[in-house]
């Protein structure tokens, strides 16, 4: 059965139909949640919830949209709105400087000795899957919702009470950020940035 | 060194799509004398690009199921019951206390001509049109999700699922067509509840909203404090105005917790309920609040004192809430 059709079957009430949505969406969304909020448990709270919603919204679901891309939305949406919250409670813990102009990543010892390093695609992927694992929240949030959620700048900002140069400055200091996780770890690296000093440089 | 962190925002926004045609320019211009900039913007997109390939987690067994669990128990409403138990006609036993609420409110607000005591009449046919109103007002947590729908990639506004449009003009008018909502809920009841018992069970259940550290304070209780609606208030200034309702009362603390910070993200929902009995107290429903509605439990001991009483209630909110939005106060039972 197509997506539309087992859509149109469940706008009508068919919850089984709604259940094989919820199968065929769920590792796309459960990613989703979990790499916003980087807490498995928390993940699969939020990201029922979204299925919830859709549910309670299919009735003026129009299908301007797929509804995996609607579904993807609605998780956006309601990781969004946790961060909001959680944003809030947290706000007295870290007092720390979130923007860390000042914070450097320790440089890998032998970042020359091993221009073979470079990775397969693939290996990048879960390089990249991990490294997100290690960023802060504040880095991993606006990376997640701009690369995986695909919001402007504006939503961002909006979703997180930003201003847009903010907004900006704090996507280039994330992927900057995820670079330097993924060379600390050593597997990400190339052969074509080869000199060590000029990462000293760069901070 | 600062232009290489400028480069690094450049080649980030870039990534983006949404350099200007000067900072492409500029971009340009730097990497060709830069081979240090030229490494790092291949990195860059080396990571840009690994994050559309980015491989799904699995999500965790039972998932689904658990999804299809809590769809049945929101469809075993736990809101809409409230309307269809006995306890809705029952409503009819609080409108001693709602229509003593409405008369002191008229009493301390002798701004609204309408609500002269010689229209009664007309007032009745007025806050039937009202409730209608204000049924369609409750329904905005449908129509917000219901804005979603249409988006198409680059989705409009990024909390739509759960923020719905607004507008403070129009809600400053249903302050007033809430508070004779109210009346005609609770004094026309053998007419307007059929209607309003119709309403909802034709909708599946509305979705709820999220509150947190709700408190409930009693304060002196004047004869023109109004709880025939909560408001949300969204600045320590808002604050401060809403607090001074209560001359007699020490609430410096709440302005203390909830400064400037709070406010960034958060919204307060503030309301009053007067009781004839100090002894009966309140509990925000669970699931009780709704965009434009929140239903208050009372919970009345077997024995009730005859003091007149007043409580501020108040629970922190999110910002999905917009300042100065009025929501109507649903006492149950």
């Amino acid at each position: 059965m197509t997506e539309q059709e087992l859509v149109s079957r469940a706008k009508a009430g068919d919850q089984g139909a709604f259940e094989q949505l919820v199968l065929d969406n769920q590792n796309r969304v459960y990613s989703l949640a979990f790499r916003m909020v980087n807490d498995r448990e928390e993940a699969a709270d939020l990201a029922q919830e979204a299925f919830l919603k859709a549910w309670q919204g299919l009735p003026a679901f129009q299908g301007g949209s797929s509804f995996s891309t609607w579904i993807y939305r609605l998780t956006t949406n309601v990781c969004i709105d946790h961060i909001r919250k959680q944003k809030r409670r947290q706000e007295n813990l870290a007092t720390l400087s979130l923007d860390d102009e000042e914070r450097t990543w320790p440089e890998p010892a032998d970042w020359e000795q091993d221009p073979q390093r470079r990775l397969e695609r693939a290996e990048l992927n879960r390089a990249v899957a991990r490294g997100l694992e290690s960023l802060p929240d504040h880095h991993r949030q606006v990376l997640v919702m701009r690369e995986l959620s695909g919001l402007s700048y504006q939503e961002i900002g909006h979703a997180l009470g930003l201003d847009l140069g903010t907004v900006k400055s704090r996507i280039a200091r994330s992927r900057l950020a995820l670079r330097k996780i993924l060379e600390r770890e050593g597997n990400f690296s190339f052969p074509s940035s080869s000199n060590p000093a000029v990462e000293k440089k760069r901070r | 060194m600062e232009h290489c962190e400028r480069c690094t925002q450049l080649l980030s926004v870039r990534l983006d799509g949404e350099l200007t045609a000067r900072e492409a320019q500029e971009l340009e211009a730097h990497l060709a004398r830069c081979p240090e900039c030229r490494a790092l913007a291949e990195e860059l997109e080396a990571i840009h690009a690994a994050f559309l390939a980015l491989e799904d987690i699995s999500a965790p067994e039972g998932f689904a199921r658990g999804v299809m669990e809590r769809i049945e128990a929101e469809t075993t409403p736990k809101v809409i019951p409230l309307f269809r138990r006995p306890q809705f006609r029952a409503l009819a036993g609080l409108a001693a206390c709602a229509a003593l609420c409405l008369g002191l409110y008229r009493a301390g607000l002798p701004a609204l001509p309408d609500l002269a005591a010689g229209e009664q009449e007309s007032m009745t046919v007025a806050s039937y049109a009202a409730a209608e109103a204000a049924e369609e007002k409750v329904e905005a947590p449908q129509y917000s999700i219901a804005r979603d729908m249409d988006m198409d990639g680059a989705a409009d506004d990024c909390k739509g699922a759960v923020t719905p449009p607004y507008d403070p003009g129009e809600e400053k008018e249903n302050l007033a067509r809430n508070d004779f909502a109210l009346y005609a809920m609770t004094t026309a009841d053998g007419e307007a509840a059929p209607k309003e018992k119709a309403a909802l069970e034709e909708r599946a259940a509305p979705s709820h909203y999220a509150f947190s550290n709700d408190q409930y304070l009693r304060v002196s209780w004047r004869e023109e404090l109004d709880a025939s609606a909560a408001v949300i208030l969204g600045s320590p200034e808002e604050l401060a105005d809403y607090l001074a309702r209560f001359p007699g009362d020490d609430l410096s603390a709440l302005s203390e917790n909830y400064d400037e910070s709070f406010f960034e993200t958060g919204r307060l929902l503030a309301l009053v309920v007067t009781e004839p009995s100090g002894s009966i107290r309140h509990e925000l429903a669970f699931q009780g609040l709704l965009q434009d509605q929140v239903t208050v439990e009372r919970l009345v001991p077997e024995e009730v004192t005859d003091d007149m009483a007043a409580w501020l209630i108040l629970a922190e909110v999110d910002a999905t809430f917009s300042a100065g939005h009025t929501l109507k106060v649903v006492l149950e039972p």
